[in-house]
């Protein structure tokens, strides 16, 4: 682990140095582009349209919300590239953690739903893990159908309650 | 293994004891043509007494008591009844009596008649109780009406628990089966979850979020002292007594996913109950201690499923719908009642299963019911249901002909639990 760390903090040190010999370029983008090893780094709008949105999603070590469907824990293919940007944000930020809160839909047994919320926590870990986040990084809870952020009864009110929130600890 | 400790947490317990109103307002909104005509004659010095088992005969669902209006007399003492003044009116049965103040207590003198028999009443009987008490007096009066007219225990003497949410302030409230002289056991600020009833009626376990994450409390419902059962990392949920209140069956999940525990409440002994990977949960135990149902998606969705308790073996026991959970017991052990989806398109309601014959009644399909939990008559079950945008409690009888609303105007009130016979 630790001469894995070692191997990152060479490849983050010698990236540093390049960019400083860069010419300016625009600000914020710019050095984010040189923590993801030169991929594009995009922010898009706050999409207000669409209450399953999650605008921050490639803004490292910004909060995240990831949605499921019904009665499911399978983390949505389109979620993984957020998780990516996230777990490398961890790797390079040892002593950042974040805290992965699984909810439900309000239907249903609460206590069922209180173990779904914690399979969609674990699952959302488990992607992390695999993109090489640390566990001691990352803990996981539920609050089962007890956090709803969406009151009402359509299909639109229950997707959005079904999601895990990603949040990093303040230091 | 984390000790168990005995906190006596005034800090967060409240017991409030209010005076007699209702928080909750029980009415009945289906009754059957065949509800039998009672008249509850105002008792001399009545005092509200004979209101009070007018409304509990009618909320059984199987009286119908006469408006004091249209009685044709108000006789006080069986002598005095005319039976021919109530046949005329169609009234099967009349109750009259008596209240008298003994210093700070009353005395309650009833009889109960057959105006089809004769004045001798089927029932005679006095009762003394404090001034503070006489809701409960009106409610043994009809006990004891009900069970000599219907052969069953009445229920107008036992409580019920619920959680109260106000907008993010929970409590878990324990009030009169009516909804009346709602209690608070505990105030929080954070999700309190799965009341249950320990069956001697004196405490309640339930789970509280209040230190950030679930942990398993047990309350004395007279004092609100309580004790922390179970705090381990990850979830700890779904507490239920055994039936001798000895072992209290939970479900942990130590980070993982959740199976169902045992804990002796005398040493502290964990037993594990089931181990696999699916989701395992809501243990209920049978009346007879030997099986207990439990809810499990090991099939790919959440079913019922009973686990013989002396091997640890499980089978499936639900086999109608796409999602059944939170079963329990009818007191008999005839029947259980759980949540239940027919369909992934019809929603959530309440089914009833016979165990013997298997037959599946539905017995309510707002769409979005749940935590449904049995009168301890086996005549009734209350659960939550929500129409339009809070959660409100509904009773409904074991053949789906009676049904009532107990709504709130306080937020939502969810996860009902029925105590057991209390006197």
């Amino acid at each position: 682990m630790f001469k894995k760390a070692l191997q990152l903090g060479v490849v983050v040190l010698g990236v540093v140095a390049l960019s400083a010999c860069s010419t300016t370029g625009t600000g914020a983008n710019n050095t984010n582009d040189k923590v993801n090893g030169g991929g594009d780094v995009q922010t898009s709008g706050a999409g207000s349209d669409n209450p399953l949105s999650n605008p921050n999603a490639m803004v490292p070590g910004a909060n995240q919300r990831y949605f499921f469907d019904f009665n499911k824990s399978d983390v949505h293919d389109t979620d993984l590239p957020s998780i990516k940007v996230q777990s490398q944000y961890l790797v390079s930020h040892p002593s950042a953690k974040i805290s992965a809160q699984g909810n439900t839909d309000i239907r249903g047994s609460r206590e069922y739903n209180m173990a779904l919320g914690q399979r969609r926590a674990e699952a959302v870990k488990k992607v992390f893990l695999l993109d090489g986040a640390s566990a001691n990084q990352i803990h996981t809870m539920s609050y089962g159908a007890e956090k709803p952020i969406a009151n009402g009864n359509s299909e639109t009110d229950y997707a959005q309650n079904r999601r895990v929130d990603v949040n990093y600890d303040a230091h | 293994m984390k000790k168990l400790l005995v906190v006596c947490s005034i800090f967060f317990t409240l017991t409030c004891v209010s005076p007699a109103y209702a928080a909750l307002n029980l009415t009945l909104t289906q009754g059957v043509s065949s509800a039998l005509p009672i008249a509850v004659v105002p008792f001399a010095n009545d005092n509200n007494l004979s209101t009070i088992v007018s409304s509990d005969l009618n909320n059984s669902g199987k009286f119908k008591a006469l408006d004091p209006s249209l009685m044709p007399a108000k006789p006080t003492d069986a002598n005095e009844v005319n039976l021919d003044q109530w046949k005329n009116i169609k009234q099967n049965d009349v109750v009259v009596g008596t209240i008298s103040s003994e210093g700070n207590q009353y005395r309650i003198h009833f009889q109960l008649l057959d105006v089809y028999k004769s004045n001798t009443p089927l029932l005679d009987q006095s009762m003394v109780v404090s001034k503070s008490q006489l809701r409960q007096g009106a409610h043994h009066v009809s006990d004891l009406v009900y069970q000599m007219l219907t052969g069953t225990k009445g229920i107008f003497s036992t409580r019920i628990a619920y959680i109260l949410n106000n907008q993010g302030q929970y409590s878990l409230e324990v009030a009169d089966y009516d909804g009346y002289s709602p209690k608070a056991i505990l105030v929080s600020n954070q999700p309190i979850l799965s009341p249950a009833w320990s069956h001697d009626g004196k405490k309640i376990a339930y789970v509280s979020y209040e230190k950030n994450n679930s942990h398993i409390y047990i309350s004395t419902v007279a004092t609100g002292v309580r004790r922390l059962v179970s705090n381990f990392p990850g979830i700890n949920g779904a507490p239920a007594f055994s039936p001798n209140d000895n072992q209290l069956a939970l479900v942990l999940s130590k980070g993982g996913n959740t199976n169902i525990f045992e804990i002796n409440l005398n040493n502290n002994a964990i037993t594990q109950l089931s181990s696999d990977s699916a989701i395992n949960t809501e243990p209920s135990f049978a009346p007879n201690g030997q099986s207990l149902l439990f809810t499990s998606d090991r099939g790919g969705s959440p079913q019922i499923y009973r686990m013989n308790l002396s091997d640890h073996q499980s089978n499936r026991i639900s086999f109608n719908g796409t999602y059944n959970a939170r079963a329990s017991f009818s007191p008999d052990g005839s029947q259980i009642v759980m949540l239940h989806a027919g369909s992934d398109t019809t929603g959530y309601g309440i089914g009833l299963q016979d165990l013997q014959s298997s037959a599946f009644l539905v017995l309510d399909n707002s769409g979005d019911d749940q935590s449904p939990s049995f009168a301890p008559n086996g005549q009734m079950v209350i659960f939550a249901t929500k129409t339009g945008i809070h959660r409100q409690l509904a009773l409904v009888s074991t053949d789906g002909r009676i049904k009532l609303r107990l709504p709130s105007d306080q937020g939502d009130v969810q996860e009902p639990v029925w105590s057991p016979f209390l006197n």
